[in-house]
This record gives C-alpha cells, sequence and structure tokens, in this order.
C-alpha cells in the first residue's frame, strides 16, 4: 500500500470510509443479516451507491455473540453503536449498579510507561506519522469489542435489581449512539444472544433512506429515552411508579430549532444579538400563561428576562434542566392571589429536545409530593434588580458564554489574560506531550480579561461528531472525552467543518523521515484530522493547565458554573 | 475541590516565609552572634541546595508530561524560595559584601539573579492587565505580520485617497511623518513606562494638518488616525510581551552561571577549609 517515490515524498492511496471496517463480517454474515427484518425489508434502491445497504451491512456492522451474564454495555459508559438483537435476549438493569461489579477498573500504569518513554524520544518532523499503519485491514477499531466483562454475583443482581428484558428483533442502545449521549442503563446478556453492532454512521444511514426503521428507532429513542430521563430528574425522582407513569403518559415530546444546529451557527455568529434571538425560537415567553413544565432533554436553552429594549440572559439550560416550576409552584400555593405568568423566556440555543408536563398533572401529581428541599423559592415579582447569574456568574461574561455557545463544553480552556504572562508554556507542554505538536492555539474570543482559547472543549453536544463518515472521531468510553482515531481517519475535515469553534485543524501528514506523504492517485498531501486529546496518554491530565506557573489556564466544565464563577473571582 | 483565592494563598505564603525567616535568623544569631560558631559552611550548603531546587524550575517545564507537580506549585515554591535565598544569602555572607574577587563576582551574580527574579515577579505580575486592556490581544509572533497588514491597510487608505480626491496633500503627509511609523516598531520605552507622549504627539501632528486638507482628505487622514491608534496599540503588545520574555533571557543564563560559580566556590571552600576540619 506504501509506496516510496523518489526521495521526497511517500505516496499512499487516499484513505476511504470503509478502509477499516467495524468488525470481520464474512459474505455468510452480510446475506445473513440482509435475510433478517427489518433488514429484509429495506428498499435498497433508496440507498446510494457510494453507501449501499449491503455495504453498510459489510462494513459498519459486527456480528458479536455474548454469553449468560456477559455486559453488553454498562451505564455511562460512551460509545458510537448501537445493537439489534439477532438471537437471545438482554436484559436492561434498570438500576446503578456498584462499578467492582461492572468490572470498572482504575487506568493501569500503561499511562506512566507512555509518559516515561517520551523522555527517550527525539526530535520528530511535524505531524509525523508511522504511514504503515494506514490502508485497508481487517482490524476492529474503538469500541473494545475485544474485551469480555461478566457481571458480578449474576443471581443477587437480577434478584435485587429492577430489570426488564428486550427480545430478539429490537433495537438498543440507539440512544446514546445517535445522542451522543452516555448510556443510561447496563445491559447484559440473558443467557447465549447473538447482536448485530452497528456504528451510529451506518444506522444513521439507514434511518435516512427507510422511513419505517426511522419511525420504528425514534419510537424506541422517545419511550426509552423519556423513560429513563423523568426518572433521572430530580423533582420526579421522588414519585412512585403509579406517579410517574401517570407523568409520562401525560407528557408532551417538543423539539424546537435544528438537530445540526452548527451548520448555521458560524453565519448566526456574525450577526448581532438581535438577530441571533430571532433564530432562536421560543420555547415559552415572559407574560405567557405558564401551561406546564418544560424539561430539557437534549440541547441548551437560554433563559433570559426583558431588559431595556432587548433581553438580558440570566442563565441557561441544559440536559436534566427544568423550566417553569417557580410558576407552576407559586400559582400551586397562591391562595386566592392572581396567578403569575411566566417570569422569564426559553429559548432554544441551536437544538433544544425537551419534554411538557402538563399544569394540570404538575398540580395533581407532583406538587404535592414535592419534597421541601427541592420547592422553588418564591417568585419576586417588583423591584427585582438581578444583575449576577444565579451561581454568581458576571451577567456579561454569562452572555458571552451563551452567545458563542461556550456553555457546550465540558473542558473548555479558559485563559485569565490578567495573570496570564503569554510565556506560552502551555503551547509548549502541549507540543511536548504530542511529538512536537502543538493542539491548541493560545488565542480566542475573548470577553473582558478571560478568553476562551482555540482548544477543543470536549462538548457536552460534540456536533463534531455527527458527520465522521469512519466513527474517527468519538467518544473515549472511560473518559468521555471526545477524540481522534488516527488510523479511521480519511481526512474529509467533516469534523473540523461542523466544529463550531474552528478547534479541530486540518494537517498534512508526513512520513517518518519528515517528507509529505501523498495520495498515490491524486498526488495531493493526506490530511488528518487533530485536535485536543486531553493528553489521554498523560498521566495527571491536561499538560496546558498543568504546566501554566501563573494559575492564568483552566479546564472548565460549564455544566458546573459554580465552581467556574468561583474561580473567576479568585 | 474548591478553589484557593490569591489573597489567601499570598497571606499563607508569606506567613511561612515569615516564620521560616525568623527561625532562620534566629538559629544563625544564636549560633554565630551567642555561641561564636562558623555558621558559613551550614548557610552556604543550604543557600547552595535552595538554589539547586530553585534551578530545577526550568529542568520541570523541558519535561512538563512528567508527574510531578503542577507548573503553579513550582511557582509558589520558586518565589518563596527565592525569596528565602535572599535571606540565606545574607547570612552566608553575615551581612558583610565579600571581598575577594571571586567571592564579589559570584555574590553579584547571586545578586543580579536574586533582582532579576523579583524584577521577573512584578513584571509578570503587573504587565499581563495591562496587555488585556489595550489593544487587540495578538500572538507574539504574529505581531510582524500584524503590524504589515496595518501598514498596507494605511498605504491603501492614503493611495485610495489621493486617486479620489487627486490632492497629493495626505500622500505627502505620509510619506514624511507616519511612513517610518508604521514601517516597525516605536517607543519601546516609552510604551514600557505606560507613556501616550508620543501617540499624542502624532496625533496633534495630524489634527494640525488637518486645515490644510479638503472635505475627503480629511476623512482619509480620520481614517489613518485610526490606523495609528490601532498601531500604536500593537507596539504596546509587542513592548511589552518582549520585555516580558526578556527578563528571562537574564534570569536563566545568570541562573546558570550562579550554579557553576557557586559549585567552584564551594569546591574551594572544601579544598581549603573543609568543614569536618
Amino acid at each position: 500500500m506504501t509506496q516510496a517515490v523518489g526521495s521526497t515524498h511517500t505516496r499512499i492511496g487516499a484513505p476511504q470510509r470503509w478502509d477499516v471496517p467495524f468488525g470481520e463480517m464474512t459474505e455468510a454474515d452480510v446475506a445473513q443479516v440482509m435475510g433478517i427484518e427489518p433488514f429484509a425489508s429495506l428498499d435498497i434502491t433508496r440507498f446510494s451507491a457510494a453507501s449501499p445497504l449491503e455495504g453498510i451491512i459489510k462494513n459498519d456492522t459486527r456480528v458479536r455473540r455474548f454469553e449468560d451474564g456477559e455486559i453488553v454495555c454498562r451505564e455511562g459508559d460512551y460509545s458510537n453503536s448501537a445493537f439489534f438483537i439477532c438471537e437471545g435476549t438482554v436484559r436492561v438493569v434498570l438500576e446503578s449498579l456498584p462499578p467492582e461489579s461492572l468490572g470498572r477498573k482504575q487506568s493501569s500504569g500503561g499511562k506512566l510507561g507512555r509518559t516515561l518513554a517520551r523522555l527517550f524520544q527525539g526530535n520528530r518532523a511535524p505531524e509525523a506519522r508511522d504511514v504503515s499503519s494506514y490502508g485497508p485491514s481487517g482490524q476492529v477499531q474503538g469500541g473494545g469489542a475485544g474485551v469480555k466483562v461478566f457481571l458480578q454475583d449474576i443471581p443477587r443482581v437480577l434478584t435485587s435489581a429492577n430489570t426488564v428484558s428486550i427480545e430478539a428483533g429490537e433495537f438498543f442502545g440507539e440512544i446514546a449512539a445517535l445522542g451522543r449521549t452516555p448510556r443510561t442503563a447496563t445491559i447484559i446478556a440473558d443467557g447465549p444472544c447473538t447482536l448485530l453492532e452497528m456504528r451510529w454512521q451506518g444506522l444513521r444511514d439507514i434511518r435516512r433512506r427507510s422511513d419505517s426503521l426511522r419511525q420504528h428507532i425514534d419510537r424506541l429513542y422517545r419511550e426509552r429515552s423519556l423513560a429513563t430521563h423523568l426518572r433521572e430528574t430530580p423533582i420526579l425522582s421522588h414519585l412512585d411508579e403509579a406517579s410517574l407513569k401517570v407523568v409520562a403518559d401525560a407528557t408532551e415530546f417538543e423539539s424546537y430549532g435544528e438537530f445540526d444546529w452548527h451548520v448555521s451557527y458560524k453565519k448566526l455568529a456574525a450577526k448581532g444579538a438581535a438577530g441571533r434571538f430571532s433564530n432562536e425560537p421560543a420555547i415559552e415567553q415572559t407574560g405567557h400563561y405558564p401551561n406546564g413544565l418544560v424539561l430539557i432533554r437534549a440541547g441548551f436553552g437560554r433563559l433570559s428576562e426583558p431588559y431595556g429594549a432587548g433581553e438580558r440572559t440570566v442563565s441557561y439550560l441544559q440536559r436534566g434542566g427544568v423550566f417553569g416550576l417557580e410558576e407552576a409552584y407559586h400559582n400551586w400555593k397562591r391562595d386566592g392571589a392572581a396567578e403569575t405568568p411566566y417570569t422569564r423566556t426559553l429559548r432554544a440555543l441551536g437544538y433544544v429536545d425537551a419534554l411538557r408536563i402538563p399544569t394540570k398533572i404538575v398540580e395533581e401529581v407532583i406538587l404535592p409530593a414535592l419534597p421541601a428541599h427541592l420547592r422553588p423559592a418564591p417568585i419576586v415579582t417588583e423591584g427585582s434588580t438581578v444583575t449576577t447569574h444565579e451561581a454568581g456568574l458576571d451577567t456579561a461574561l454569562l452572555e458571552f458564554l451563551v452567545e458563542k455557545r461556550h456553555v457546550n463544553g465540558t473542558q473548555t480552556m479558559v485563559i485569565d489574560t490578567d495573570r496570564c504572562t503569554r510565556c506560552d508554556d502551555c503551547v509548549r507542554a502541549c507540543a511536548s506531550t504530542h511529538d512536537g505538536n502543538p493542539r491548541f492555539l493560545r488565542h480566542g474570543p475573548q470577553h473582558d480579561h478571560f478568553m476562551i482559547a482555540n482548544a477543543c472543549m470536549h462538548c457536552a453536544d460534540p456536533v463534531c461528531m455527527i458527520g465522521c463518515p469512519t466513527g474517527a472521531i468519538h467518544r473515549d468510553p472511560d473518559s468521555g472525552s471526545v477524540i481522534i482515531n488516527d488510523r479511521t481517519c480519511i481526512g474529509c475535515a467533516t469534523c473540523a467543518n461542523s466544529c463550531p469553534y474552528s478547534n479541530i485543524r486540518m494537517v498534512e501528514i508526513r512520513d517518518g523521515h519528515g517528507s509529505p506523504v501523498l495520495d498515490q492517485d491524486t498526488h495531493l498531501p493526506i490530511l488528518k484530522a487533530t485536535k485536543c486529546d486531553l493528553c489521554a496518554d498523560n498521566v495527571g491530565g491536561p499538560a496546558c493547565q498543568r504546566a501554566c506557573p501563573h494559575d492564568a489556564l483552566k479546564r472548565v466544565d460549564m455544566r458546573d458554573l459554580e465552581a467556574f464563577a468561583e474561580w473567576t473571582k479568585r | 475541590m474548591s478553589t484557593i483565592a490569591f489573597s489567601t494563598r499570598r497571606t499563607i505564603g508569606l506567613c511561612v516565609l515569615i516564620v521560616v525567616g525568623v527561625l532562620a535568623l534566629g538559629a544563625w544569631w544564636v549560633l554565630d552572634t551567642a555561641l561564636y560558631e562558623d555558621t558559613a559552611i551550614g548557610t552556604g550548603i543550604a543557600l547552595l541546595t535552595v538554589c539547586v531546587l530553585l534551578a530545577l524550575f526550568n529542568g520541570k517545564k523541558k519535561f512538563p508530561f512528567l508527574p510531578t507537580f503542577s507548573g503553579a506549585v513550582w511557582l509558589q515554591f520558586h518565589i518563596y524560595a527565592g525569596l528565602f535565598s535572599g535571606l540565606l544569602f545574607l547570612l552566608h555572607i553575615s551581612f558583610h559584601w565579600p571581598r575577594g574577587v571571586f567571592e564579589t563576582v559570584l555574590a553579584m551574580v547571586f545578586a543580579i539573579v536574586f533582582l532579576s527574579g523579583i524584577f521577573g515577579l512584578v513584571i509578570t505580575r503587573r504587565l499581563p492587565r495591562r496587555l488585556t486592556r489595550r489593544g487587540e490581544q495578538v500572538l507574539f509572533e504574529r505581531i510582524p505580520a500584524h503590524r504589515r497588514t496595518i501598514m498596507e491597510r494605511a498605504e491603501e487608505v492614503v493611495e485610495n485617497g489621493v486617486r479620489d480626491s487627486g490632492a497629493r496633500a495626505v500622500a505627502d503627509y505620509y510619506e514624511r511623518e507616519l511612513r517610518g511609523f508604521f514601517l516597525g516598531g516605536r517607543y519601546f520605552f516609552a510604551h514600557l513606562f505606560q507613556s501616550n507622549a508620543p501617540r499624542h504627539r502624532i496625533v496633534s501632528s495630524m489634527e494640525a494638518h488637518k486645515r490644510y486638507l479638503g472635505e475627503g482628505e480629511r476623512t482619509v487622514m480620520n481614517e489613518l488616525r485610526d490606523l495609528v491608534e490601532q498601531k500604536d496599540d500593537l507596539d504596546f503588545q509587542h513592548s511589552c510581551q518582549t520585555l516580558l520574555k526578556l527578563w528571562l533571557f537574564v534570569h536563566i543564563p545568570m541562573t546558570f552561571s550562579l550554579l557553576v560559580f557557586a559549585a567552584v566556590h564551594t569546591i574551594l571552600v572544601l579544598t581549603y577549609r573543609p568543614f569536618w576540619s
């Protein structure tokens, strides 16, 4: 595959989507899968020539056989694949199990070895790669398919834990695969079973070309996501199963904005605040009658209130957030006083998948049983002088973070330029940890003395993963970080173009001698996507943060704004 | 883990430094003044040890991937141990400037390292705030390219003005008064002292020159004025960022010189006055 031409260039074939298949599917396997429902009834003419159904089954799926008690997937794991049950039954454990019974273990000393090995690495050319590892192969990528983990003490778990069975012919795992979220439940094999694991790119393509399958998966997605989401919501967690069922039956599903919000984001970012508001659909508005609770299932919502001639952002909601509880509680307890309308506006920041629980159910089922510590503070309707976010964050900084959608980050690199001496120790540390190639730029949007550097934020909603045709960009199953598998990256730049924050860079790779690597057909440079990987191989976490001598740089989880607010006020 | 406020950390660090300093001073006074013991060897070993530990900070930066303490912890240790080394130095020389040539040079090198460290501490705490509050944040390596872009924009504005108005008054003024300003970095020291005098002088001159200009040319002059201010802000960024890098070119090489001199000094002392004798 690798071909040395002349003395200055190495030429290889351009990486293709299915160079590295998901698994080793034989022709017989493919034929067998194509013969079972729902795949048998799919209209193959609706698939493109470049991505035929047979090709998807052959390259984007793999057959996996599980023994009784073997763990198929664990709650909290990130993955990029869904499962279809070909034979047998699996059991969904609806409760969280202790980590030790799921075979979770601390990271081994391998990291330390790799860290120390860097001491003996010589200088390498920028973006040098071992090109002999590229090209078609039968190896399985990602997913950890080779390791079998069995649930410890199965009889005890099955008798004490709440479980449900899923039979042959059903899908599961599609929520995490398509929603870019962690697995919501642990699933174990209930007897020997055969599963078809499908990476989400294949699932996405099939959904796109089959209406019936899409509707089926969407129904599963909604049903299973609803049950889990309601159970995870603090104000509902105290309800018994019967009450929860009443709530679930009355819950309405709503979606706002665009699922692929990143496509239009860069254009919107160039507009003023007023222009952006017009592209943020209002889910509920200040002054409107409160007709229920809105629970955020996915995406981000901006909370604002009228101020001057515009709207002032006072907070934002993310997955698990609840809107309208204060008003509902106030009105339920008002004791003859006038009803209070919504005091704030909730807008979809890009995309919001929401659940709405009608006021009647809220007042009859949820509020009477609401524990005292979860009851909201009374609404102050007059003389409100809100100037800071509830977490203590400066309002202007909050506006900036929401405006630029940096609230999406779980590892946002924030630099306090009042302390940063521009010494670039962070950049050098990053380069030292990545074979001389820094994976971020110490530059970026700035508000007052806080700069959001151009470093991957490892987003809660990583839209960069949406279009990747090979699954090269994926969630690390252990850490949840968004990382790129260099071997399976075909350099299509979809992720780089999708990243709303321009934090993914395409680089021209070189061979071990420093010569550019070219496509043997087009003679164009071979590109690879690169970005911050949070120093996955480094003991002690991201080198940038550890290297900063002035406490100027921090990787911030925007889901914990209180900690961030505390950091800003040091 | 909750974040420790800088003021709290500073208070703790200073308290520890004062306690350790007072203890060291007390021990030295008891030994040297009350018991007439020779303290030079003891303070010398302590000083050399502290200097080596201080120098390791730079070594740590070369291997950021090693699982040692964070850079911030290292710097805190570096600051307070560095300040403590000043006291140790004074104790070592018994508060008397040495008389021998070698010892004088050694003492001077130590003083330079110590004072440059203090200088570095002050500027690394002050200049970043100034940088944040003035002009666009530009990476140091990109400043020349940025400067060139501003100059090209200025020349484009002037050329367009000549083409539109047909008059050369602004172009002549630009050639005579402004081109040199736009060509490279200017007023390095004025920026370090936050002096606005050069900028004020240029802008005043431009305003004064407007009386000779027509309406269209005044618009051109206003655009040029904006670019002058941009360029001046960029020069400010360049001056401050240069100083933030430059002081290390004194501090670090002198540290290595200090270690070499100190090693020679130790060998000489051990040769001619073994501490076990």
